[in-house]
């Protein structure tokens, strides 16, 4: 049974890889309440698909998946599955565990 | 600065990579739509800083294409598509001070026919080469154009391509990947401006050799021979040697006994350079920060501009905590990744060579063999008298001006405005109806320096103003100052009508030598920053130094 801890800190890693390719300003705190996409959140179309795309890969890679976390359907219904690191370690877990 | 970077796919993840660094954070950074390549390469109508053009092959050249889908195609249009995508690519250059144009390279692995891949007129593996090689022999000729090595972006990451991200966003490359190019972009940006590295101090035992030579004896140490450790410290001083080669100056900080080191290194069959390759040294007991401030002070380089090798992690944090400015490398414990370490290091890049640069441990060499002599007379006026300096006067020409530019670029103490140009900008400003450049070559019984001062005048209505007063470290201290003020004032005297000469000082960090020269000089000046000096110009010649003046 794979722990919520295991994909936060997987995100949290996505958040290093983040900072250190984008300047202060757009940078993200690695915190369980740091909010990713939505009104509060502070990455841009470009820089959402590249997080997720890259959380996606490195979930796939640690846990030997497949599973699909970017999905331009869901980042168009916005149901706040990527609104937080919260909120898509609840997400990533689900589609892990199904 | 100005930036635009160009490409056929979404280089926005360059622009955000770029701006991590501190350099490029006040910098205006366009990036270039992609799909619309050839236009984009038109279309650009304001001149910019810098342009970084940024292809992958497929989208560029048809013949490309053709050949990784294995369609046949004619070499005539090969060739065709490629000498219009290499000339576009090279007009660029005109409109940018400096032009990067990142190599094209098999990062996809394309493998079409297996062993016929480099084969002319199908594989693509050798297309990519006649077009690397076409925009290599083009930017021969082009001052300000470089080709970026790619290569090097795809072999140290273990993630090229990012296929998903190129479906969704046009983005075929990982982050790593950015992360690579923006700093070879930015280290190519550190070059250019002139602000490489130009000394390596070295520690010796268990650095350039393994074993302490005060304890194991000239024989005790581990170097080449039949040792694998031994190999990796003759191959480490290999590469050390092979920055003299470069114009980057070597010198020796050791915690040793003098004498016991000095006959290692002039006696051990396998030592790759001997004493004659080094500037300067310390060997002694004494605290290496105290030796390092000593040799930066003699060799007359700034502390920004050396690095700092030693395999003991105390002394490279005492040297990283008491001198911040002085680049420490990590140096790993195990020896075999010492050569490793130095060839990834960025801060050695050059972006030209020139014969000053080729025989600059030389001319170190006789600048200490003359500080040696100066001691031996009573006054500094004595010494200088005796050196039978000789100043060569030429103007400013297409043989001279990449020295020139090194100069403005890299000359930080006696430069006035410290005005930095790439050799495009200088050629531009060359053009301009009343500039004048001057250059100064110096030799003396020691030796020849080469060109070591560079003046810039631009005449401007009754007066001519200085733009451009700078002398090497190398040349200091010698009346060469004066002679070149001498210069200054008889080129004046060759005008009609001019009254008086300006220099504006444009104070920096570094740049006080200059201040101290100009206000014991025959300048007048009021606030410290404008100098002028009155007609009739009267500076005397220097008596002891002659000068001739090299006709083009």
């Amino acid at each position: 049974m794979i722990k919520k801890s295991e994909v936060v800190e997987i995100i949290y890693q996505v958040i290093d890889t983040h900072n250190s390719t984008n300047s202060l300003e757009n940078a993200l705190v690695k915190d369980i309440n740091t909010y990713i996409a939505g009104i509060n959140g502070s990455l841009d179309s470009l820089g959402m698909i590249t997080f997720l795309v890259e959380v996606e890969s490195k979930i796939n890679q640690a846990f030997g998946t497949e599973i699909k976390i970017f999905d331009e359907e869901l980042l168009i219904l916005n149901n706040g599955e990527y609104e937080s690191v919260e909120t898509l370690s609840n997400y990533i877990l689900k589609e892990l565990n199904s | 600065m100005k930036i635009e970077l160009i490409s056929n796919f979404n280089i926005e993840p360059l622009k955000r990579a770029l701006l991590v660094y501190e350099d490029f954070k006040n910098d205006q950074i366009v990036c270039s739509k992609y799909g619309q390549i050839y236009q984009t390469l038109i279309d650009i109508n304001e001149k910019k800083d810098l342009i970084v053009i940024w292809f992958t092959p497929e989208n560029v050249i048809k013949s490309f294409n053709d050949s990784i889908y294995r369609k046949s195609f004619a070499i005539e249009r090969l060739l065709e598509e490629t000498n219009i995508f290499v000339d576009l690519v090279a007009e660029t250059a005109s409109k940018a001070n400096t032009l990067l144009v990142v190599s094209m390279f098999n990062f996809q692995n394309y493998k079409t026919y297996g062993l016929l891949d480099y084969n002319k007129g199908i594989g693509p593996s050798r297309i990519l080469l006649d077009i690397n090689q076409k925009l290599a022999e083009k930017f021969d000729d082009i001052e300000n154009a470089y080709l970026l090595d790619s290569s090097t972006w795809y072999s140290n990451t273990k993630r090229i391509l990012n296929n998903k991200m190129n479906y969704i966003a046009k983005v075929p490359f990982s982050i790593e990947i950015f992360q690579n190019s923006a700093e070879a972009i930015k280290n190519a940006i550190t070059t250019i401006s002139g602000r490489s590295k130009k000394l390596v101090i070295i520690d010796l035992d268990n650095t350039i050799w393994g074993g302490v030579v005060g304890e194991n004896g000239i024989d005790g140490i581990e170097l080449g021979g039949h040792s694998f450790i031994g190999e990796a410290y003759k191959d480490f001083q290999k590469e050390l040697l092979s920055l003299t080669h470069i114009g980057i100056q070597l010198a020796i900080v050791s915690k040793n006994d003098e004498t016991t080191a000095i006959e290692a290194i002039q006696k051990h069959p396998e030592m790759v350079f001997k004493i004659e390759n080094i500037v300067s040294w310390r060997i002694n007991w004494d605290d290496k920060v105290k030796n390092i401030l000593e040799i930066a002070k003699e060799v007359n380089v700034g502390l920004d501009s050396i690095v700092f090798f030693d395999d003991n992690p105390i002394e490279r944090a005492r040297v990283r905590g008491a001198l911040p400015e002085i680049f420490v490398p990590e140096l790993p414990n195990d020896p075999t990744q010492f050569s490793l370490l130095l060839r990834k290091l960025n801060c050695f890049d050059i972006y030209s060579l020139t014969t000053e640069d080729q025989g600059r441990t030389t001319s170190y060499i006789e600048n200490i063999k003359r500080k040696n002599e100066s001691y031996q007379y009573e006054s500094i006026q004595d010494w200088i008298d005796k050196l039978e300096t000789e100043l060569i006067v030429e103007e400013l020409n297409r043989n001279n001006i990449k020295r020139c530019t090194q100069l403005l670029n890299k000359t930080n103490q006696f430069n006035l405005s410290t005005r930095r140009l790439t050799q495009s900008e200088l050629e531009t400003w060359l053009k301009g109806k009343n500039n004048t450049g001057i250059t100064i070559s110096v030799k003396d019984k020691f030796g020849y320096l080469g060109i070591v001062g560079f003046i810039g005048l631009k005449i401007e209505g009754k007066k001519i103003i200085v733009t451009d007063f700078i002398l090497s470290c190398r040349a200091m201290g010698r009346n060469i100052e004066n002679s070149m003020l001498y210069i200054i004032c008889k080129f004046s005297k060759t005008i009609p009508n001019i009254e008086y000469i300006e220099s504006k000082y444009i104070k920096t960090n570094r740049n006080q030598p200059i201040a101290t020269f100009l206000a014991n000089s025959s300048f007048k000046t009021e606030d410290n920053i404008t100098y002028l000096i009155y007609h009739p110009f009267k500076v005397d010649k220097p008596k002891s130094i002659k000068i001739t003046r090299k006709n083009n």
